[in-house]
């Protein structure tokens, strides 16, 4: 017993000793949340990211009205804050930045709004740009559809009315009255909403859900270092076996020395950050980043054990690891997918552990998939002992 | 004919003296073996012969200053080989870079058959035994016809009967004319190979002259292994 | 300098199964992924619906979410609802609220629906508009409706029944309403914006192909750096010069790459809309010699290569905010920190924009990138010469 835990100490030294991988490991990661806390933060919580020009080429009192309601308009949506402009600066001000878009409203805009006239609005903005881009479709495909509808409405109450005798000579007064009225409930429209957000469910749009990814996206490179170091170690781990070692023996001591180091890089790093979002922490999310971490050493085994060329090994785990990252909603929000593509996300590991975190988080753990996990990890695991790279 | 000579030479690394007050000579056609233990200095010599490395203080003094380098054959102590490459591929590059003039293929296959490698060129280097890589080493070498040749420790690590081919080598190059400076610390080499042998110990030269005139100089001591023991334990 | 170029390209390609992989897997991501741009292919939310007023009208109502492909509806009750909202099966919830539809047939607005979602799904808290667009026509319809027999004497089902005629018989192509959209250059073009939905996803597979281009020329740098102390001493008793190693290893790294990447563009152009143009040449010389300048820069630094696969993860999320690829994450302007300071950056907008068939202004980009691709040249010379001399020591 004394001689196994002297091997891991032993591997344990070697790896808290290297200042560099202590450096790699627990100040880089420090470094990175707190520059995406930042600006993750600021993007969740902060509202308005941009801003967008309104320019006012109509000057009617219907124009101004239509300005004054889409400045107050804080549901348009949350990326963007209106601003309203003069049109000689517009241009210029969206080159040099300060304006990422300008919406003009054309001269007699409103004007041929109520005579049924379709009046194009224009829109300039960085074409390249394409947050801004999204955004601004966004609300343009919004807008429009709504428009159309106030349009449409307005044009046949006009045409209803001029059939009806009493009603005739009205028309244009009842146009000009209702207009005003519909370009309010264009702006009024979600007021038949009542939104109720609930507290506490994590999803994953929510930065504890980053945090837990990213956190995911460390510890694959960590653990996949470990085993390449392994891997390299060939040698020493024969020489081991000959001082009555066995070879399952190395491999599990060596893991575990490994998780020590991942638990002090999380203790030091994951805890306080998941606290700070979440007011709480507990000992099961901890446990289960060690078991996602066995699972991950397991599966980095069992390729290595697969692969013989450490070079390709590297290579074709980085790519595992980088694939299932772009794609599991790590660096891009699973909810802005397509639906092929997020069909795409559910084939990568990072999706599944991301969402039984999520689980952990809101007391739902399917045990099933615990089981599946610690299956998976010790067919891994065991596979790789019959396996020919490390041992060879 | 003289070929190199160090005068009152000193080598530095940082602060630390390496090699103090360093003479000797080397003739045309010699095989000078340099030997000690490791860290004595051996490899350093070497690279100050070559010209890799400065002397701090003195001079390395060559006597055909112009076309030496071109004569030149170096073989490293660590094999400048690049695994992933064929034997042919690794050859090849050494042709390149020399500026050797004739028929690439024919005179690496000429070297090949010459080192008995012939048959392995054409597979990667992380496939060849110990041997065969130093073999490669030295054929990497004899590209250009070196008139010179400086080999660190051409036969570490390697089986008895390798060392033994490496040695016939180094005898038949010597044969054609070759000059052939090299460091080991296998004592036996020396003892079978050296017109001249150097040793080195605490950064100076305790002994140069051919191993007649070391056995003359520990008439006691019976063999040059027993002498080696003595003075370097 | 040609020797060392050719062998440099030798050892490049040596390595076969990661040249595989760095042409090969780009390739595949895009070929899967791009067919899900080419089509409309909209994130779908998931929604539960509870209907609170059960009247014709909110029937009608939520038969119209049903049939909406932005959506994917479920009946649960709101406990179980809540609980696969937990279980993130489920974005939120929408309750139909008793009182529907005598709501909009009085054309009053208030309080018609409730949403019910998590507090930080921002994303959700934008769809609302999805809900509205179903009743908005009804509502519209009942509020001109209305504002008449409010002002005027008139049979109200005789004006419904004219007015509803009136409504149908519109020609409805008339009232499509449009943005004309300009494009910061100066030039105009008359741009649906309807079609640039998948602009942003389309920006993102560029972003995740060119990714991996940097992940794995980094690989590649670790695996062909030439470390052996007696391949360089033989270099330099050869008397190749130091500007002769220089050019011929840098070139003999940064050529292979170049020739994948513009095979990888063109293969992109066949099998999604992106265009392939000869100018893109420019580019991607750049790219592969900022990026190989940095993987050469990253590799001396590091000089203990396991040590550099730790980095990676950072290097990726390096590369995401100083990039500019993933998101364009101008918004870090907050805290002055630009993108499009990385080695490569401005290139990938280049390719990126030229490919999507952009009126893109390129000679900024094509400036800062050869300012940072200087930058690096001599920031790797000093440290190569470094290397070089101390060969000899």
């Amino acid at each position: 017993m004394l001689k196994k835990l002297k091997l891991m100490g032993f591997e344990l030294k070697n790896s808290i000793l290297n200042i560099k991988i202590l450096m790699i490991v627990i100040v880089l990661p420090l470094l990175t949340v707190v520059l995406f806390n930042f600006a993750f933060s600021s993007l969740i919580d902060q509202g308005p990211l941009f801003d967008v020009g309104l320019v006012d080429k109509e000057k009617t009192p219907t124009s101004t009205y239509l300005i004054q309601e889409i400045l107050k308009d804080d549901d348009i949506t949350s990326l963007i804050n209106f601003v309203q402009v003069k049109e000689e600066q517009s241009l210029e001000k969206v080159q040099s930045g300060e304006l990422k878009g300008v919406f003009i409203i054309p001269e007699n805009f409103t004007d041929n709004l109520i005579k049924m006239k379709n009046t194009p609005m224009e829109l300039i903005y960085k074409e390249n740009d394409i947050v801004v881009a999204y955004a601004v479709n966004g609300i343009s495909d919004s807008f429009s559809r709504y428009i159309q509808e106030v349009q449409k409405s307005i044009s046949a109450t006009y045409y209803t009315t001029s059939k009806f005798e009493n009603l005739k000579d009205h028309t244009q007064k009842i146009n000009n009255s209702i207009s005003f009225i519909m370009i309010s409930e264009i702006f009024n429209r979600k007021n038949g909403i009542i939104q109720n957000q609930l507290e506490n469910i994590p999803t994953t749009t929510s930065g504890v859900y980053f945090l837990v990814m990213v956190e995911l996206l460390i510890i694959s490179f960590i653990s996949l270092y470990f085993t390449y170091n392994y891997k390299k170690e060939k040698l020493l781990n024969k020489k081991i076996q000959t001082v009555g070692f066995k070879k399952y023996e190395i491999k599990i001591l060596k893991m575990a020395s490994y998780l020590v180091f991942i638990n002090i890089q999380i203790v030091i790093i994951f805890v306080p950050i998941f606290y700070y979002l979440t007011e709480s922490i507990s000992l099961k999310y901890i446990l289960f980043l060690n078991l996602i971490s066995l699972f991950l050493f397991s599966l980095w085994f069992l390729i290595s054990s697969l692969i013989k060329k450490e070079n390709i090994f590297i290579a074709i785990s980085t790519l595992i690891i980088v694939t299932s990252n772009l794609f599991g909603g790590t660096l891009f929000p699973l909810v802005l997918m397509p639906y092929n593509l997020q069909v795409v996300s559910k084939m990568t590991p990072n999706y599944w552990l991301g969402r039984e975190f999520l689980y952990l988080i809101t007391g739902n753990v399917n045990i099933i998939n615990i089981g599946i996990i610690i299956f998976l990890t010790t067919a891994f695991l065991y596979l790789s002992m019959k396996g020919d790279g490390i041992d060879a | 004919m003289q070929l190199i000579e160090f005068k009152s030479l000193h080598k530095k690394f940082k602060e630390d003296l390496i090699l103090e007050n360093i003479n000797f000579s080397i003739n045309k056609g010699e095989i000078v073996g340099i030997i000690g233990p490791n860290g004595i200095g051996k490899s350093t010599t070497l690279s100050l012969i070559t010209g890799l490395s400065k002397a701090s203080e003195g001079q390395v003094i060559y006597y055909d200053e112009k076309d030496f380098k071109k004569k030149l054959g170096y073989v490293p102590q660590s094999n400048a080989l690049y695994d992933n490459l064929t034997g042919f591929d690794n050859l090849s590059f050494y042709y390149d870079i020399l500026g050797v003039k004739g028929n690439k293929k024919e005179i690496i296959n000429k070297i090949g058959k010459y080192l008995d490698i012939e048959k392995h060129l054409d597979k990667k280097v992380s496939k060849y035994s110990g041997g065969m890589k130093r073999k490669l080493d030295i054929a990497a070498a004899l590209l250009n016809n070196p008139e010179i040749l400086i080999m660190d420790e051409p036969t570490a690590g390697l089986d008895i009967v390798t060392r033994n081919s490496i040695a016939s080598l180094i005898k038949d190059l010597n044969k054609e004319g070759k000059t052939v400076i090299f460091t080991s610390h296998y004592v036996s080499e020396m003892k079978n190979l050296c017109d001249k042998i150097i040793l080195l110990k605490d950064k100076k030269i305790i002994f140069q002259g051919s191993i007649k005139e070391l056995n003359n100089e520990y008439p006691e001591i019976k063999s040059i292994e027993e002498i080696y023991l003595y003075l370097y334990s | 300098m040609l020797s060392i170029f050719k062998w440099k390209m030798k050892i490049f390609y040596s390595n076969r199964i990661l040249i595989l992989i760095l042409f090969i897997i780009p390739i595949l991501i895009f070929s899967i992924a791009s067919p899900s741009l080419k089509i409309t292919s909209n994130p779908k939310i998931n929604v539960s619906i509870i209907d609170e007023d059960k009247t014709d009208l909110s029937k009608e109502y939520v038969k119209k979410l049903q049939n909406d492909d932005r959506i994917i509806t479920t009946n649960l009750s709101y406990s179980e609802a809540v609980k696969e909202i937990e279980k993130n099966n489920i974005s939120g919830i929408l309750i139909v609220k008793k009182g529907f539809s005598e709501k909009i047939q009085e054309a009053d607005n208030n309080q018609l629906l409730e949403l019910i979602y998590p507090k930080d799904n921002y994303y959700f808290r934008s769809l609302s508009d999805i809900f509205v667009q179903h009743y908005f026509k009804d509502l519209t319809v009942n509020r001109n409706i209305n504002y008449v027999m409010d002002n005027f004497e008139i049979e109200r089902e005789l004006y419904e029944k004219e007015y509803y005629q009136q409504y149908n018989n519109l020609n409805k192509d008339l009232y499509e309403f449009q943005f004309i959209t300009r494009e910061i250059s100066g030039g105009e073009s008359e741009a649906n914006l309807f079609n640039e939905k998948n602009l942003l996803l389309y920006r993102y597979l560029f972003g995740v192909v060119f990714l991996i281009a940097y992940i794995l020329i980094l690989i590649q740098s670790i695996e062909t750096k030439i470390d052996n102390k007696g391949i360089r001493e033989k270099i330099i008793l050869s008397r190749v010069t130091f500007p002769q190693f220089y050019l011929g290893n840098l070139l003999g790294g940064v050529v292979p790459i170049f020739l994948i990447l513009v095979v990888q563009t063109f293969i992109f152009s066949l099998v999604s809309d992106a265009v392939f143009k000869i100018e893109l040449l420019i580019y991607i010389l750049l790219f592969s010699l900022g990026v190989g300048l940095l993987s050469n820069f990253i590799v001396k630094v590091f000089k203990n290569s396991r040590n550099i696969y730790l980095i990676i993860p950072y290097y990726i999320i390096i590369i995401w905010i100083f990039g500019n690829i993933l998101v364009n994450l101008d918004f870090l302007s907050l805290v002055n920190i630009k993108g499009n300071i990385l080695p490569g950056a401005s290139t990938i907008e280049a390719i990126t924009g030229i490919m999507m068939n952009f009126n893109i202004i390129t000679i900024p980009l094509i400036v800062r990138e050869i300012s940072l691709t200087f930058i690096m040249i001599v920031l790797v010379t000093l440290m190569e010469y470094k290397e070089f001399k101390n060969a000899t020591n």
